[in-house]
């Protein structure tokens, strides 16, 4: 029984942890390429509705997650053209895409409110998923949740074993260096940029069509903002984005089980949580260092015009 | 930062021999200026372009909208008081991000600041009972910019001394601003008697900021004007915004200068801190007469996209908070009879926001604009 | 009919504000009844259609608050020579006086609406002062005689409405543990909360109601998430109180748990998991302030009502509602249609043992104490 309510509270943080996970893993690539994207929240929330919107005109929750997924690329296509291209401000033109973000999501979605969806069907292992204590934490979640898993894997792995990994945070460490070397500076940013983009709306997706699953103005309420908090708690490793997800989806969904087991907390500041421990871990790494902070890439949000 | 990698005002390196005539000197100077106008205003026409084409993707008329537009945001007394009204905290928010922006910084916390400025006024209000309103009405307005220039100070501090990225530093500091202030205004500082809309005790009539006089604006629009000249004189007419400007272009060269550049990152990060808890003062003195949670109503997210509309020039703040103004002012009207989605005005923002960035990549690239590329063709000429 | 219908259900409004002598509203009552015959009021657009401006926090189709309030102000738009003007999530800052100006500036509204509770204070009564000549009428029973004239105030007692949620609620829950997703601890939500578990408990005693606030009037996901944890804690009925009820119904109903509605009727949402809802019944009042107007004379300053008076009503019994749970719900109602029935009936405790109400006290819907409830009643897991 008390296995079963571990389990249970395990279930609950990895799937609220999920949409977090995943618009941060994405957000990580983007910012070890060089790039600081703001947008997310923006590329997140049009995921949510466009991914929403898709699965119900063709009924496929597959469809959807792609839809929600092209959505966030598309947008995220504006900002690399802007960004990597044309060398515009990186912080401005992220700002720009979460206000069109959010004001488009409100478009297409202004349709979609109130309407009802099944949501996307978890695994069922005949046997597997049926373990108790064990069962439902390993075997019992929607392709979403073991997508997201497998993607932080890829990540690492591609950061940290291939070639075009090093490649990608060489340039985020020094594009101008680089650049004399011969690589593809634009273009391997583009790319990162693109795949932030498309890892942001299927964290909308997720939200949209999994989670929730509905689609309501807004609704991913500032998930994109703690997605950027947590790439830098995270100090830019994948596999740290995945635990610091674990701990901020999980203070947030676990204060709401606290109070129905009747434990009151302050909920105002416990929603403060995850920025007070980024701000906090920012502070602490610059102190355990001279020149502090120096964990990021050190191109980050710098403009890189070669012509120029 | 891709703004301002030609300082205007330093010397030409050309010699006295090679200078050009007194008549293309006046030519190259107009043309200097007339693109720092004619770039925006362009983007802002295309921004209206391309938001037309959206409309007519939704079957709604573009002409129909600017109608509505001029009429709900310019074109009668009522218009345009509801547009300066709206523009009066955008003004002070905006300089939350323009001032940091003179050192080369990127500050994206001001609601945070506002937030907190409106609590710090009001709960200085208390001890501040029964003084006379001309010695209590600064003094809570210093409490609201003291707490706005120690957060945003704080972020200045840490980018100054500890290295930390100050456009994540600042947001985080928002979040953590809001929830304070919520958690304060539930607990500590509720009033009792505020029963279904939690809120601090009042300030009281007699603190209260009045409307600036023959118009129906508060005090906050005056200030936000005051504030933008200010900030102006200082960055442009002072040697601290020199310093600044010079530290803002190479940290390093201003190092070598000797340039106090920690000093100078928190010095204009607490004035632009101060300068957003200012909007909150207001909103408290002027509009609420206590601090609620309506104070995080989005000026500060705002006014980051009036700072950048004005390329971070703190003149330029003020017709850029008076367009947006009259684009919010005209959106109640617009949602009325169009029966457009409140959303609209979000992605017409987003648009022109993302037209002007374009537009910003396109400075010196107009021959018509840069006299240096005339003299290329003069020399290639000769 | 219609009108006729209403007609007796405002009459019977303002006969219950003045059948309490020792309320407040008493008072409050007489000076409306006063100002309806001293008020300057200028039919100045008596010739044209009367335009009545509606403003709502957020957006109008969210299956709550301001739905309500939508499908009062749709109720309007059928009358011959009425004008509506609506415009959704307007802000409570001077964006709202921004917006009745314009309404009254540009649309030429002579009666405006602003629905939500913040609005009034300052908003309203800055506005009112400004516009003599126009009518506002705020949601929130906030109005007092020192206010302007030419402004009011109208609630209803909707906890009424949880009670008889709480009571098929009680029919229709096998592990004794309902659940509550709350936005703010305010009195308003708060009697709701203790109104939904007395309802309960006095079918049977021995159940208890789980509340989580979530912090805020809409937070679409964290509702779902508030939802769901109060049916893993065991929870199998949910009912709510925050402005769009439409994410916990569905969620609820998803995860197989019962429903009772709130605000507006949600049976669309939750199918045969819906088994009653609290509703309010905002077009009876706007049409009674309508009629008044066309009359040319003032609508009342201050109403206050619950289910006998026409301001709140009940969704119809879902399916799954039981024969006994219909007849024990009906008897109780009519009860309540009687006027005067209390909900807080002492000897009661609060969750933290202290005493709220005295043997042989009983709070009837319009005590002035129920405005300042600040706990939650025994059997509430949760803490205001």
């Amino acid at each position: 029984m008390s296995l079963d309510i571990v389990q249970m509270v395990l279930v609950t943080v990895l799937t609220a942890a999920t949409p977090l996970i995943l618009a941060a893993i994405g957000e990580l690539v983007v910012e070890r390429s060089g790039v600081l994207n703001l947008g997310v929240e923006g590329m997140m929330v049009l995921g949510a509705a466009a991914g929403f919107a898709v699965a119900s005109q063709t009924g496929s929750t597959l469809l959807g997650a792609l839809g929600g997924a092209g959505a966030g690329l598309l947008l995220a296509a504006l900002f690399g053209v802007l960004t990597v291209g044309l060398a515009a401000n990186q912080v401005a033109s992220g700002l720009a895409l979460t206000i069109l973000g959010l004001g488009l999501s409100g478009l297409v979605g202004a349709g979609y409110v109130g309407m009802k969806r099944d949501p996307a069907p978890p695994l069922h292992l005949p046997g597997l998923s049926d373990l108790p204590g064990i069962g439902q934490l390993f075997f019992g979640h929607d392709a979403f949740v073991y997508a997201t898993l497998l993607l932080v894997a890829g990540v690492w792995w591609f950061l940290w074993r291939t070639r075009a990994g090093l490649t990608l945070r060489a340039i985020g460490d020094d594009h101008t260096a680089t650049h004399a070397l011969g690589l593809k500076v634009r273009k391997v940013r583009f790319l990162a940029v693109l795949f932030g983009g498309a890892c942001a709306g299927l964290a909308g997706a997720y939200l949209s069509l999994a989670y929730t699953p509905f689609w309501a103005p807004a609704m991913t309420a500032g998930r994109g903002w703690i997605a950027l908090a947590l790439v830098v708690f995270a100090s830019w490793q994948p596999l740290r984005v995945a635990a610091g997800a674990l701990l901020f989806g999980g203070a947030t969904v676990l204060q709401l089980h606290a109070q129905a087991a009747g434990l009151g907390l302050p909920g105002q500041l416990l929603s403060a949580a995850p920025y007070l421990a980024t701000i906090l871990a920012l502070v602490l790494l610059s102190l355990g260092r001279r020149r502090g902070g120096s964990l990021a890439p050190a191109a980050l949000g710098r403009v890189f015009a070669p012509s120029r | 930062m891709a703004a301002d990698t030609t300082a205007p005002g330093l010397p030409l390196s050309e010699s006295g021999a090679d200078r050009p005539p007194a008549l293309l000197q006046i030519r190259a100077w107009l043309a200097r200026r007339a693109e720092g106008v004619a770039i925006p205003v362009g983007a802002v026409i295309a921004g209206f372009l391309i938001f037309s084409l959206f409309l007519l993707a939704l079957g709604k008329s573009p002409l129909a909208f600017l109608d509505l537009v001029w009429r709900g945001g310019f074109g009668s007394p009522f218009a345009l008081q509801n547009s300066l009204q709206r523009a009066a905290p955008l003004l002070l928010a905006a300089l939350c991000v323009a001032l940091p922006a003179r050192l080369g910084l990127v500050v994206i916390g001001g609601e945070g600041a506002i937030v907190l400025g409106g609590v710090a006024a009001a709960a200085a209000a208390q001890p501040l009972q029964g003084l006379p309103p001309m010695l209590a009405v600064p003094l809570m307005a210093l409490a609201a910019a003291g707490a706005g220039a120690a957060w945003i100070g704080a972020v200045g501090a840490l980018r100054a001394y500890r290295g930390v990225n100050e456009t994540i530093a600042s947001l985080l500091m928002s979040y953590i601003a809001i929830a304070l202030s919520n958690h304060l205004i539930e607990g500590l500082l509720r009033d009792p008697n505020s029963l279904n809309k939690p809120s601090t005790w009042p300030i009281g009539e007699a603190f209260a900021v009045g409307a600036l006089p023959g118009l129906d604006v508060h005090w906050g629009l005056g200030i936000g004007v005051l504030a933008c000249l200010a900030a102006y004189a200082l960055t442009e007419r002072t040697t601290i915004g020199f310093a600044a400007r010079i530290a803002g272009g190479n940290v390093r060269a201003a190092q070598i200068q000797g340039l106090p550049v920690g000093r100078l990152v928190v010095g204009f990060t607490a004035l632009g801190g101060a300068c957003a808890a200012l909007a909150g003062f207001f909103e408290v003195a002027a509009v609420h007469g206590n601090a609620n949670a309506s104070l995080n109503a989005g000026f500060g997210y705002t006014g980051i996209l009036v700072a950048f509309l004005a390329r971070h020039n703190p003149l330029a703040i003020l017709p850029v908070a008076f367009l947006l103004g009259g684009i919010e002012a005209s959106n109640g009207l617009i949602q009325r009879r169009m029966q457009l989605p409140d959303a609209t005005a979000l992605v017409l923002e987003g648009l022109l926001f993302l037209v002007v960035l374009v537009g910003e990549t396109l400075y010196g690239r107009f021959k018509l604009f840069n006299p240096h590329l005339w003299a290329v063709k003069r020399e290639a000429v000769a | 009919m219609l009108a006729k219908l209403v007609q007796t259900a405002w009459k019977d409004g303002s006969r219950l504000v003045s059948a309490h002598p020792f309320s407040r509203r008493h008072l409050l009552g007489g000076a409306a009844a006063l100002s309806l015959g001293t008020l300057p009021f200028g039919r100045a657009r008596a010739a044209g259609p009367l335009t009545v401006g509606f403003i709502y926090v957020g957006p109008k189709d969210d299956y709550g608050y301001n739905q309500a309030h939508a499908q009062g102000a749709a109720a309007l738009k059928a009358i011959p020579g009425i004008e509506v003007v609506e415009e959704e999530n307007v802000r409570e800052t001077t964006d709202v006086q921004k917006t009745m100006e314009s309404m009254i500036n540009l649309d030429g509204a002579s009666l405006v609406f602003p629905t939500s509770f913040g609005y009034f204070d300052p908003h309203v009564l800055i506005e009112a002062k400004k516009n003599p000549k126009v009518q506002f009428r705020h949601c929130g029973g906030l109005w007092t005689e020192a206010n302007p004239k030419n402004a009011g105030s109208y609630f209803g007692y909707i906890a009424q409405g949880q009670y008889l949620n709480g009571i098929v609620a009680a029919h229709a829950s096998k592990s004794k543990r309902l659940g509550f997703v709350a936005a703010k601890p305010v009195p308003q939500v708060l009697n709701n909360v203790n109104g939904f578990l007395l309802g309960a408990r006095s079918v049977d005693p021995s159940i208890t109601l789980q509340v989580i606030f979530t912090g805020e009037w809409s937070l679409a996901v964290k509702e779902a998430e508030a939802t769901n944890a109060l049916i893993d804690a065991g929870a199998d009925v949910i009912t709510c109180h925050v402005d769009g009820p439409k994410v916990v119904v569905e969620t609820a109903a998803r995860r197989g748990a019962f429903v009772c509605g709130y605000h507006a009727d949600q049976s669309a949402l939750a199918k045969d998991k819906y088994l009653t809802g609290a509703e309010w019944n905002w077009a009876s009042i706007y049409k009674g302030f309508v009629a008044d107007l066309q009359a040319g004379k003032a609508p009342p300053n201050f109403v206050r009502g619950g289910l006998p008076d026409g301001f709140v009503k009940m969704s119809p019994y879902g399916p799954a509602v039981s024969e006994a749970a219909r007849q024990n719900a009906d008897a109780v109602k009519a009860e309540m249609m009687k006027g005067g029935f209390a909900i807080i009936k002492g000897p009661l405790k609060d969750n933290k043992g202290n005493e709220v109400a005295g043997a042989g006290t009983a709070l009837a819907e319009n005590a002035i104490e129920l405005e300042k409830t600040s706990y939650l009643v025994e059997g509430v897991k949760g803490s205001a």
